[in-house]
């Protein structure tokens, strides 16, 4: 039997991508993601037919990628919150040529180089900006290493049924956080792929892979298709976790925000405080039915943030206005602490 | 007494039939039919994959009965990177992108490829001008050259003075083949194709990064018409953008 690994974020990332079939990654030293680099630098060589690139750029990254994807190949890369634009506009590229890709996304501190400490504030421009040009990507965002090689499995998996660019979303504590992975608990079926390789011709017609349609036309039936892929993507449910009892006092977080509420609702539980956790272990699709249901029951509502507000304008639209909703951010890098979260609860619960 | 005959000139294989988007007496036309003939020459068409720029040479797989990838601008040899990478022995890559993508926003991908020596044969249609955008100015436009962002002409103060990229890319160590010819006049473009096989062949034999610049002429926005233009460029370029082979494998740096 398969012994259990200790890894740290990344590292599971990278394991998981292995195991996947990933066959390239593509990659860029920029700290809080360069550990995956260098963890798949050092699984290359007992990995046959997988290859580490270092490019000269993370926008270079993203197109050798594209190169190789287009080949055939299934490519990974790893950008951290400086190069969200880079990544914005390879997806676009990916999405219009149909075309796998599943990128990491690191969220350090910002804006501009701001610092290397955790921050979720790549949220909103991730949402939006990977719908540039009327484009898409699924957001997974797993919060432990455990849940970072399930969502690897399943970005590969969405990668290449919807031949689609997929992000994973973690921030700069999420990627440091290690724990044991237990792989032997997580199935990795060869996953198939019925995409046209160019290579070549090699005996069938030529083959185009161009994102330039000057027809009005055509350029409209192919956004068409993207969006049904997308309504198709939106009908399989995403995934989403919910612990904790008290139906009454609901927390929700992703990433580190939700590995700290989750010691702060087993630490409120001794003191005799039930609360539930919602995690979304997918932003776009966002698993609305289960939230909206889970809102529904609740009496107070708890979102814990690393940004200024950007989790909470996403789940906005499921929250009824009647519902006494809390907002509780950390920026500039820190994490909140589990005391933090507990008096901040506290007060909730003796206000409402 | 039977009579025998062989075709020795005839419309291109790997050229498709769909009508060209190029202005009257614009290069590219040349340099799309070179490339087909080159590739038939080489009996590769079954196993080569083209890559494009954007800009006028964006059209190009519409035009080459070839696999072909259009690149993002500024990234075509990253794209083309990626597709020897993965393809390996097993196939040919080229790339045909024009001079305001390579050396403007694309300088930086194209160097790495080559430093790197990526085995992949690169083709830079220079025709001093940024084409499809309107004839805006390049980094290759020359001192005193009208374009649309340069009506009063290129100034050497404010832009400098343009460069011959295909001597700075034979400096590389691990570039094996550099060579420019002008696709708009018949001895030269009779020697361009011997470059562009040449280059193919390097690549499919030695695995090396290949370089061929085509100087061309725009009429269009060049306000020109195409004899002038022709008479023009030849005048203006011949110190600056000289043709012929700067270096190859067997001998190394020659001009």
């Amino acid at each position: 039997m398969e012994k259990k690994r200790l890894l740290k974020g990344t590292e599971s990332i990278g394991e998981s991508a292995i195991r996947s079939g990933c066959t390239a990654f593509y990659g860029y030293p920029v700290p809080t993601q360069s550990d995956l680099l260098e963890f798949l630098v050092g699984r290359q060589a007992e990995t046959p037919g997988f290859s580490v690139y270092q490019s000269e750029d993370p926008l270079s990254s993203f197109f050798m990628a594209f190169g190789a994807a287009a080949a055939g190949g299934r490519v990974l890369t790893a950008v951290n919150s400086i190069d969200v634009p880079d990544c914005i506009r390879a997806i676009s590229y990916f999405s219009a040529a149909n075309l796998p890709l599943v990128c990491v996304v690191v969220s350090q501190n910002g804006p501009g180089s701001g610092n290397v400490y955790p921050a979720q504030s790549d949220t909103l421009s991730l949402l939006g900006g990977t719908r540039l040009g009327d484009g898409f990507a699924p957001v997974l965002t797993p919060a432990t290493p455990s849940d970072m090689a399930a969502a690897t499995y399943r970005a590969f998996q969405l990668a290449e049924s919807y031949q689609t660019p997929v992000i994973i979303l973690i921030d700069a504590a999420c990627a440091q956080l290690v724990e044991t992975v237990d792989f032997s608990k997580l199935t990795y079926r060869e996953i198939p792929s019925e995409r046209v390789p160019v290579r070549g011709r090699r005996g069938r017609a030529k083959i185009s892979l161009t994102t330039l349609e000057l027809d009005i036309e055509k350029m409209a039936e192919g956004k068409a298709n993207l969006e049904n892929k997308k309504t198709a993507l939106f009908e399989e449910a995403p995934l989403f976790k919910e612990e904790g009892e008290g139906d009454e006092t609901l927390l929700v977080a992703f990433g580190i925000a939700a590995v700290q509420a989750k010691r702060a609702m087993d630490a409120l539980k001794g003191e005799g405080i039930d609360c539930r956790l919602f995690e979304p272990l997918s932003l776009f699709p966002f698993p609305e039915e289960a939230f909206s249901a889970a809102v529904k029951k609740a009496g107070r509502l708890f979102i814990l943030d690393l940004s200024y507000g950007q989790f909470a304008t996403v789940l906005e639209k499921f929250i009824p206005v009647s519902l006494p909703t809390f907002n509780f951010y950390t920026t500039g890098g820190a994490v909140p602490r589990v005391e933090q979260i507990q008096d901040w609860i506290q007060q909730g619960i003796d206000s409402h | 007494m039977d009579l025998k005959f062989e075709q020795i000139a005839g419309f291109p294989k790997s050229l498709s039939e769909t009508p060209q988007h190029f202005c009257p007496g614009c290069t590219h036309g040349v340099n799309t039919r070179l490339l087909a003939e080159a590739i038939d020459a080489m009996q590769v068409s079954e196993t080569i994959v083209g890559v494009c720029g954007m800009g006028c040479s964006a059209l190009l797989p519409e035009y080459l009965d070839i696999d072909m990838v259009a690149a993002p601008p500024g990234q075509a040899l990253s794209v083309a990177a990626g597709l020897v990478h993965e393809i390996g022995e097993s196939g040919l890559v080229f790339a045909y992108v024009g001079e305001g993508d390579l050396y403007g926003r694309g300088l930086s991908t194209l160097i790495h490829a080559a430093i790197r020596g990526e085995a992949l044969s690169v083709f830079c249609a220079n025709n001093l001008n940024t084409g499809m955008s309107g004839g805006h100015m390049s980094p290759t436009s020359l001192i005193g050259q009208k374009t649309a962002s340069t009506p009063e002409g290129k100034s050497a103060v404010k832009y400098g003075v343009p460069i011959d990229f295909t001597r700075l890319l034979a400096d590389i160590p691990k570039v094996s083949f550099a060579a420019r010819f002008k696709g708009f006049t018949a001895g030269d473009i009779k020697k361009g194709k011997e470059y562009i096989k040449r280059s193919l062949l390097v690549q499919k034999y030695q695995r090396g990064f290949t370089f061929v610049e085509i100087l061309g002429i725009c009429p269009t926005n060049l306000e020109m018409p195409p004899t002038k233009a022709v008479q023009w460029v030849k005048a203006s370029t011949s110190g600056i953008y000289p043709s012929g082979i700067v270096k190859t494998p067997e001998m190394g740096r020659i001009l």
